[in-house]
């Protein structure tokens, strides 16, 4: 099976297994190990990563599904000064002491990226309801995105040139 | 080598359905993809996937009333989708009680109902919805009420070389009432918050007769309390006509417990799961009936 | 049905802005697991399980899995040296020996060039099997008719002196007092039973080992939480000496217990040793519910408290009966835990607690987080609102009679020093009382319980070195291991701050076998405590250094000398702290120390000697104490419990990192609410039903509550580092008791059975309202 889709912005075609996932190709084949396999079932939310910009379990998705769609890893997560600066989600987390193993914290960045522009508390926690997290019990990382979304829409609110 | 089809026209899969009537398809995957992980499903010799298939998914209003979806949109697109909301709220009621956002990116309506679990938090709105499947093959179409189409646990009637192209919703209406007053809701009974299967569930649409006074159409189904979902007759039977008064709705529960089977599983008793059912049809016929007011 | 009401949380500015040393690494996805890891060559290693609780190994072919494509080598119990090991009692072996005892016990493992080349493998192993009869219930197996599990047992090596018998791997008790003057004088007696079921660990990292021989000697690279205990393992079980095994651990995905043992390092190395190739092992999510051991005990429990007219407790008799599954693996030290457990926080004079620890057919418990504490605290607390209810008093008023105090005895004659638990108990009733929250929903009972208890700081030793540079920064060698807390990575801080230098010029050199002291590792809440107090021991010696050369390059007494701001300073001279490092290596006396400093003498306990089987935790020396409280909604016609707020009061010491300690509570709570409500392993005839994320249930984001943290101020040092506590573990230990005790309140119906599920709240709603 030949697969062609787009990895954090570039381009890859690879061939494959039929049944080989999504979170196979990334990890084994293109050696981004930023997604965690915690439970091969599609229940832990370790593996999140988004398909054209939708979160999704990269370990039950074949990546077949995933063809002629855009991938984002957290890999291609970063800010504005490009790969190694940190982008300002990522940043939060880190300052307000959100990661503790860590294990969960890349598909955590996906899933937050990927929710409602406007989400209060409450529907941040839903967001985020499918990213399973044992270390934290989950407040730091809800104020941590919390801030960040403030943060980002002052900054949208206030445009670009400010 | 097995083969993989993505066909980007339904003439094309069922092309490939029979020739391939073994083909595994796949949807979403968000049910069938870790049953092949888990070696729950065997590999299979053929693949048929749908992600490409644009005519099978999408949401569109029927010339007459109701709504065509395609069994290959997505319950995100269910939970978002500004005509399902109204129109068939109970079902968009479930769509955002299902997995995660991750797990709604991807799983579909259609995948829902093949995949024929009895917890399946679909089956329930939409029976009470009138859901009517369309079942396409090479050789023809054919249409049967949803509650024909579950036949039990992981069993649906779906033939060789058969594909689940689209469910239907009837318009929620009375007979010879132009402008109905429905409403519909779908209520869970579950542990946690999200990622949560079912203990029990169940699903209502009424209709209310002109000036309210009357339930002049009623469907009710159940969900996680017997072999599939499955419609519960004597509850409506008690509905239809009657006022939809605190009483009503309490007689009406409790009839629905009657069409009952429940298990014990690992994850709760019997006994539980058909006390709680009557709670959820009762809070779902409440919330119907407010919803249609 | 209703959905959770969140109020917001109160957004904290942390106090230290630049977050943890390994924060950024992680956020980016940079940063690497074990399972991450590849070698060249590296091959995939997959296992073949019992599947069956309890069966004798009829025959066992692996003829066609050697022949098999791909297939590099596959192993069983002959291929390894003939020995046991275990962490208390010396009762098994890497695979099965002729009788597997539990449905994930390991009967051959496989490494081949792809993992599906390994999974096909295990498919062709042949295993005919003599089922036996499981025991599946811890009070038959105590029975004196009951079949022996170990057939072997009295050959076993303990830890400890001999209070076992067959399925008894551990008979532990508690005396102190006359416990039969203490009932005969008794106004009342309340005798109450619980029980609770398995649970798990549950790390969303899953086990996994990466094991690398050549020239007779294996690095390991693994999920463990102790890597000399790991070293170990594997030198006892594959014949090495020590020094040729170095375990390494990366950045590790949580812990919680579960990767607290020595696990799957030997197989690893073992196979790699027979491909010559390194080999990777990573457990699948299902494997990792049945294989490793360090479930968390269920535990049956029946107290039985005097009273005395004045309210206070009398003494008590407790009988707790752990089931250990198939191994004892940590049990019999859980069990030790567990009877202090069952005397908890309170003033006793008259005690009598007994502890059993027993095999059956499952899945082996060990020292999951805080071992034994939360099911204890659960019960226990439980059984406190029933004395407070029968001594007609309410639950804080109760507990603040009963409470120990300044001078008070421990369990064993232990003499307290201005213990705080009356301390947490009065602000979590303050804080929450104050709080208000969503206004309760129509039909819901709401109810708010509180659970007080103590937890220990365990002495062990611990090793460091600090090395000064030429330019003056620093490295830290340190033995502790990072489950994930932070509290190895937070020891830098404490190094930069003896040194005065900046925390950005302290390396930390940690997890590695091969290059550190000995440190026990991540286990009993005491990285803070003692490996804490080993990095502050080499810090200061260095800096005894630095001042001594300092004073004598200022003409000043080195006790004049302050470290600060990268100078040494006395008065108006300074020196910068680079040119004291530079001139010390170049005079050939480098500033360097490597310490392992005595651990604090624990606190005498004249009564011990009337306790048996007792080897690690004769007491919780250096207590801690909490309080949690929690605020409920119970739907009565569902049993669904909705948790609207905790309070989680601790006494952590002087706190060194505060965001990091909040954050070990904030998540120990979490995971105590999960224990409550959701999580809990369904057995069936010995096999795990529950082996799914979906059916074993951690609570998620949108169940969690706002919880606040309160850091109370201690009332004397703690004996850690700086005046600090361990806190990885007490965190866990009381909401269970707290949500218990909110649901009485709310409904008048305590839970006999942990987890509180909705099914089972119903059945005892329903029940209560048949009985009255």
């Amino acid at each position: 099976m030949t697969v062609t889709l787009t990895v954090n912005g570039e381009p890859r075609t690879l061939d494959l297994p039929p049944q080989t996932t999504l979170l196979e190709l990334l990890r084994e084949r293109l050696g981004l190990t930023g997604a965690k396999e915690g439970c091969d079932d599609g229940e832990c939310g370790a593996c999140t990563v988004l398909l054209d910009g939708a979160p999704v379990n990269a370990c039950i998705l074949l990546a077949a599904q995933a063809g002629g769609r855009a991938v984002t890893t957290v890999e291609g997560v970063h800010g504005d000064g490009g790969p190694g600066d940190p982008h300002p989600l990522q940043r939060a987390l880190v300052e307000h002491g959100a990661i503790q193993c860590g294990f969960c914290t890349p598909g955590i960045v996906m899933a937050a990226l990927a929710a409602e522009p406007a989400a209060d508390e409450s529907a941040i926690r839903r967001a985020l309801a499918g990213n399973l997290c044992r270390c934290t019990g989950y407040q730091k990382v809800v104020q941590a995105v919390l801030a960040w979304a403030d943060d980002h829409h002052e900054r949208e609110r206030r445009g670009p040139s400010a | 080598m097995s083969a993989m089809a993505v066909p980007r026209t339904l003439a094309e899969a069922l092309a490939v359905l029979a020739a391939r009537p073994e083909a595994l398809v796949v949807a979403g995957g968000s049910d069938v993809v870790p049953a092949l992980r888990a070696g729950r499903r065997e590999q299979p010799a053929a693949w048929l996937l749908l992600h490409e298939l644009g005519s099978l998914a999408g949401i569109a209003p029927q010339p007459g009333g109701g709504l065509r979806i395609g069994a290959a949109t997505t319950v995100a697109a269910l939970e978002r989708d500004p005509r399902v909301r109204p129109g068939a709220t109970a079902l968009a009621d479930a769509a955002a009680l299902i997995g995660a956002p991750a797990t709604r990116t991807v799983a579909t309506v259609g995948g829902n109902l093949v995949n024929g679990s009895p917890a399946m938090d679909l089956g329930a709105p939409l029976l009470a919805l009138g859901a009517t499947v369309e079942l396409a093959a090479a050789g023809g179409t054919r249409r049967l009420p949803l509650e024909q189409f579950l036949l039990g646990p992981g069993r649906v009637d779906l033939r060789a070389g058969e594909l689940l192209v689209a469910i239907e919703l009837p318009p929620a209406a009375a007979p010879g009432d132009a402008a109905p007053r429905a409403g519909s809701a779908y209520v869970r009974i579950g542990g946690r918050a999200a990622m949560e299967v079912a203990l029990a569930g169940a699903a209502a649409e009424v209709v209310l007769a002109p000036g309210g006074a009357t339930i002049a159409a009623a469907r009710v189904a159940l969900c996680a309390v017997a072999s599939t979902c499955l419609r519960a007759p004597a509850a409506e039977a008690l509905l239809i006509g009657a006022a939809p008064e605190p009483a009503v709705l309490d007689a009406a529960a409790r009839a629905a417990v009657g069409h009952t089977a429940a298990i014990d599983d690992h994850r709760a008793p019997a006994a539980y799961r058909e006390a709680v059912v009557e709670v959820a049809l009762r809070r779902a016929l409440d919330t119907a009936v407010e919803r249609a007011r | 049905m209703a959905q959770t009401t969140v109020t917001a949380v109160r957004p904290r500015v942390p106090a230290r802005a630049r977050g943890r040393a390994d924060g950024a690494v992680k956020a980016s996805g940079r940063a690497r697991y074990t399972a991450d890891l590849e070698l060249p060559g590296m091959l995939h290693a997959r296992l073949l399980l019992a599947g069956r609780p309890h069966a004798r190994l009829r025959s066992l072919d692996v003829g066609a899995a050697r022949a098999a494509a791909g297939v590099r080598a596959v192993l069983t119990q002959v291929d390894v040296p003939d020995v046991r090991y275990g962490m208390c009692v010396r009762d098994r072996t890497l695979f099965v020996d002729e009788v597997a005892r539990y449905e994930g016990e390991i009967v051959a493992a496989v490494a081949a060039d792809t993992r599906a080349q390994a999974d096909a493998a295990v498919g062709l192993i042949s295993a005919e099997w003599d089922d036996l009869p499981p025991l599946l219930d811890s009070e038959a197996a105590l029975a004196a008719d009951a079949v022996p599990l170990h057939p072997a047992w009295r050959s076993y090596a303990i830890d400890r002196e001999e209070t076992r018998s067959a399925n008894d791997c551990a008979h532990v008790t508690l005396v102190k007092g006359d416990v039969d003057a203490g009932f005969a004088s008794a106004f009342a007696v309340v005798e109450q039973s619980f029980a609770t079921d398995m649970t798990h660990p549950l790390a969303i990292e899953p086990h996994a080992v990466l094991a690398d021989w050549r020239d007779g000697a294996v690095t390991i690279w693994t999920t463990t939480q102790v890597p000399f205990l790991a070293r170990a393992g594997v030198a006892l079980t594959l014949g090495l000496p020590e020094s040729a095994v170095r375990v390494v651990v990366t950045h590790l995905g949580g812990g919680f217990g579960g990767k607290c043992d020595f696990h799957l390092e030997a197989h690893a190395a073992a196979l790699s040793r027979a491909a010559g190739r390194p080999v990777r092992l990573v457990l699948s999510r299902a494997e990792e519910f049945v294989v490793p051991d360090l479930t968390r005990h269920p535990i049956s429990m029946t107290f039985s408290t005097a009273l005395r007219e004045d309210g206070t407790i009398a003494a008590r008799r407790a009988r707790l009966v752990l089931d250990s599954g198939a191994y004892a693996s940590h049990g019999p030290t859980a069990s030790e835990i567990a009877t202090l457990m069952a005397v908890g926080p309170y003033r006793i004079d008259d005690l009598a607690i007994e502890a059993h620890t027993v095999y059956t057919s499952r899945t082996p418990a060990g020292s999951t987080r805080a071992p034994t504490g939360p099911q204890l605290c659960w019960a226990l607390e439980q059984h406190t609102d029933a004395l407070a209810a029968r001594a007609d008093l309410d639950p804080i008023a109760f507990r603040l009679r009963n409470l120990v105090g300044d001078g008070d005895t421990g369990p064993t004659g232990q003499r307290l020093v201005r213990p705080t638990a009356r301390d947490c108990l009065l602000r979590a009733e303050e804080v929450m009382r104050a709080g208000g929250g969503a206004a309760p929903e129509p039909g819901w009972l709401e109810g708010v319980g509180f659970a007080v208890g103590t937890w220990g700081n365990v002495p062990l030793p611990s090793g460091a070195s600090v090395r000064m540079h030429a330019d003056g920064s620093a490295t830290l060698v340190s033995g502790a291991q990072d489950n994930g807390s932070g509290a190895a990575v937070a020891l830098p801080a404490l190094v930069a701050d003896v040194l005065g230098i900046t925390v950005e010029r302290v390396a930390l050199v940690h997890q590695d076998t091969g290059a550190t002291p000995f440190d026990y590792g991540s286990l009993g809440s005491q990285t803070t405590f003692n490996a804490g107090r080993a990095a502050l021991a080499a810090a200061d010696e260095v800096a005894a250094r630095l001042r001594a050369d300092a004073a004598e390059r200022l003409g000043c007494a080195a006790s004049e000398v302050v470290l600060q701001g990268g100078r040494a300073t006395a008065g108006e001279e300074r020196i910068p702290i680079a040119d004291l490092a530079a001139a010390a290596q170049a005079a050939g006396r480098p500033l360097a120390a490597e310490v392992s400093p005595q651990p604090p003498e624990r606190p005498a306990e004249p009564g011990a000697a009337r306790s048996q089987g007792r080897a690690m935790y004769s007491s919780f020396p250096f207590p801690a104490y909490y309080c949690c409280a929690a605020r409920v909604a119970v739907d009565p016609a569902t049993g669904r419990v909705v948790v609207r707020r905790v309070v989680a009061c601790h006494d952590v010491g002087e706190v060194l990192n505060r965001p990091g300690a909040e954050g070990q509570i904030e998540g120990g709570v979490a995971h105590s609410l999960g224990l409550a409500l959701s999580e809990g392993a369904v057995l069936d005839g010995g096999r795990q039903l529950t082996t799914r994320l979906m059916d074993y249930r951690l609570q998620t984001a949108a169940d969690v509550p706002p919880i606040d943290v309160e850091l109370i101020a201690p009332r004397t040092p703690g004996d850690g580092p700086r005046g600090a506590r361990g806190i990885g573990e007490a965190g866990v230990i009381a909401a269970a008791g707290a949500v218990a005790n909110a649901i009485a309140d709310a409904t008048g119906v305590q839970l006999r059975q942990l987890p509180m599920l909705p099914h089972r709240v119903w059945a005892a709603l329903r029940d209560a309202e048949a009985a009255s």
